[in-house]
């Protein structure tokens, strides 16, 4: 009775632990380059001395929480220092922490001349942080579809664009950074991406599907309160019996 | 759950954020001079509950682990210096600016301004002065009994005085940019002040530098385009509603666990 109660409750924590990615989601809504997560669950199935399954002592886990990197819409802003990428692949950015990558190409200027993100940290070029200081005035920054910037017409660098043959140890970091967990995974070039100048990617964060995903939880978490509410009952029973 | 419930919360508030900075635009849709503002959001930092790579009891590799965000908030909100549309006024005191450039203004405190607002003004004592009154840098004067101000696409500012057949060169206009024109502080009464994100003053001549020539009897709109608020507008609303929805759904479990027990 009391495995019951506990199956029960694993199923209610899962659900609130969906809850809370989900509404990481929803909050991130109009962030750019933004990528959705989703959870993984898993049943463990309980086993009897001889090896068999039983249905006694199942519960349910959150296992894993995965990013879906699928691309999102890119809006136009006519801003000179916004890049999109269409297709796969990341900017890379030089942290303190090390390289990270990005989907968020709104870029800005730092005081050092350097093309940087809204935090600072460069954004890298094939050959290392990109300085836009041109002739001295306002840059003229053109940016081509295969990513060479022309600051005041002069060619300065590519801008650099990497992809991960398996992205799943790309996790996220926040301040819409992705970072590498594994030294393993190699960065390869992507082909078929391209940079489009005066544009961002928009975040991928469906609403539509976050709200059914929401209901969905909203209801299985009351089904398993209900549940709760019921063993306990039958437990104040059993107890109620044995005060003879 | 209460973790939900502040994520949600964060949602929220980058959302008014956004439409504090979109009602700002809306206000401005008729300021001369004026440069839209735009807000841009980051996620937070995730907790990491388990690390993606490690191996389970069983010897399987886990692939990605369990992150949860904490939601978002405001990472910049930016000026974008889009050039506005001329309107035409005829106003031998209005200039606009087509280019990077701005206009230079002497503030009473001895700084230096920067403007697009190019709707001058003639003070008592004849200089060349912002509707607040400040006057230009280089300091131009209009002498007196002047018919006629013309100013020339390089900044030549010549005046026509009665009694005379030949106009006389008065002074010149100065315009300024910056490496960063999105450091730029805005400060109010269409002014922006120098930062050291913005880089130091490039001052020269129109037409010199990028920094674009003047055009007398014109004036520079606002770069607000109403289209765009409103759409900004919509989707701010209703990315806040469902942020709303997400806080009611966290809400309604956390009631839901409290009357497990009766």
């Amino acid at each position: 009775m009391l495995n019951g109660l506990f199956s029960n409750f694993s199923g209610q924590f899962v659900n609130s632990r969906r809850m809370e990615i989900i509404s990481n989601n929803i909050a991130n809504v109009s962030t750019p380059g933004f990528k959705v997560s989703r959870p993984v669950f898993n049943a463990f199935t309980g086993e009897d001395e001889s090896g068999n399954e039983m249905l006694q002592n199942t519960h349910v886990s959150m296992y894993d929480s995965y990013v879906n990197f699928a691309s999102a819409p890119l809006l136009e802003t006519g801003s000179k220092l916004d890049f999109a990428i269409e297709g796969e692949g990341f900017f890379v950015v030089s942290t303190p922490e090390g390289p990270m990558y990005t989907r968020n190409g709104k870029f800005t200027i730092s005081q050092d001349k350097k093309l940087v993100t809204t935090e600072g940290y460069p954004v890298l070029g094939r050959g290392g942080e990109i300085d836009v200081s041109g002739q001295g005035g306002n840059p003229e920054i053109s940016v081509e579809n295969d990513g060479s910037i022309f600051v005041d017409k002069a060619f300065i660098d590519v801008i650099k664009i990497v992809d991960f043959q398996d992205k799943k140890y790309i996790r996220n970091y926040g301040k819409n950074l992705f970072i590498n967990t594994r030294e393993g995974t190699a960065e390869i070039i992507p082909e078929n991406s391209t940079i489009r100048q005066g544009y961002y990617e928009a975040s991928n964060v469906d609403i539509m599907r976050e709200m059914i995903e929401m209901i969905h939880t909203v209801r299985a978490y009351e089904a398993y309160t209900k549940i709760g509410e019921s063993l306990d009952d039958v437990l104040g029973k059993l107890i109620d019996v044995s005060r003879l | 759950m209460i973790r939900a419930l502040w994520t949600a919360g964060t949602g929220m508030n980058v959302h008014q954020s956004n439409l504090d900075v979109v009602a700002n635009n809306i206000a401005n849709v008729n300021t001369n001079g004026y440069k839209k503002s735009r807000a841009d959001f980051q996620d937070l930092m995730y907790q990491t509950l388990r690390l993606q790579g490690v191996t389970s009891e069983g010897g399987n590799q886990i692939p990605t682990g369990i992150q949860i965000g904490h939601g978002a908030m405001l990472s910049a909100v930016q000026k974008v210096f889009l050039q506005g549309d001329y309107q035409m006024t005829g106003n031998e005191l209005d200039v606009a600016i087509e280019g990077n450039g701005f206009l230079q203004i002497t503030l009473p405190s001895g700084d230096k301004a920067y403007t697009r607002a190019g709707a001058l003004k003639r003070n008592s004592e004849g200089r060349i002065v912002t509707s607040d009154g400040y006057p230009l840098e280089p300091n131009i004067t209009i002498p007196q009994n002047t018919i006629n101000v013309s100013i020339e696409a390089d900044g030549t500012v010549s005046a026509l005085v009665q009694g005379q057949t030949a106009p006389q060169q008065i002074g010149t206009i100065e315009l300024a940019t910056f490496q960063n024109l999105a450091g730029l502080k805005a400060m109010g009464k269409s002014l922006f002040l120098e930062t050291e994100a913005s880089g130091s003053p490039v001052t020269g001549r129109p037409g010199e530098n990028g920094l674009g020539t003047t055009l007398q009897g014109y004036i520079e709109m606002s770069n607000v385009n109403v289209m765009q608020e409103m759409i900004n507008l919509i989707v701010g609303q209703r990315a806040y509603e469902v942020n709303t929805k997400a806080i009611q759904a966290a809400d309604e479990m956390l009631q839901m666990a409290t009357s497990i027990r009766r």
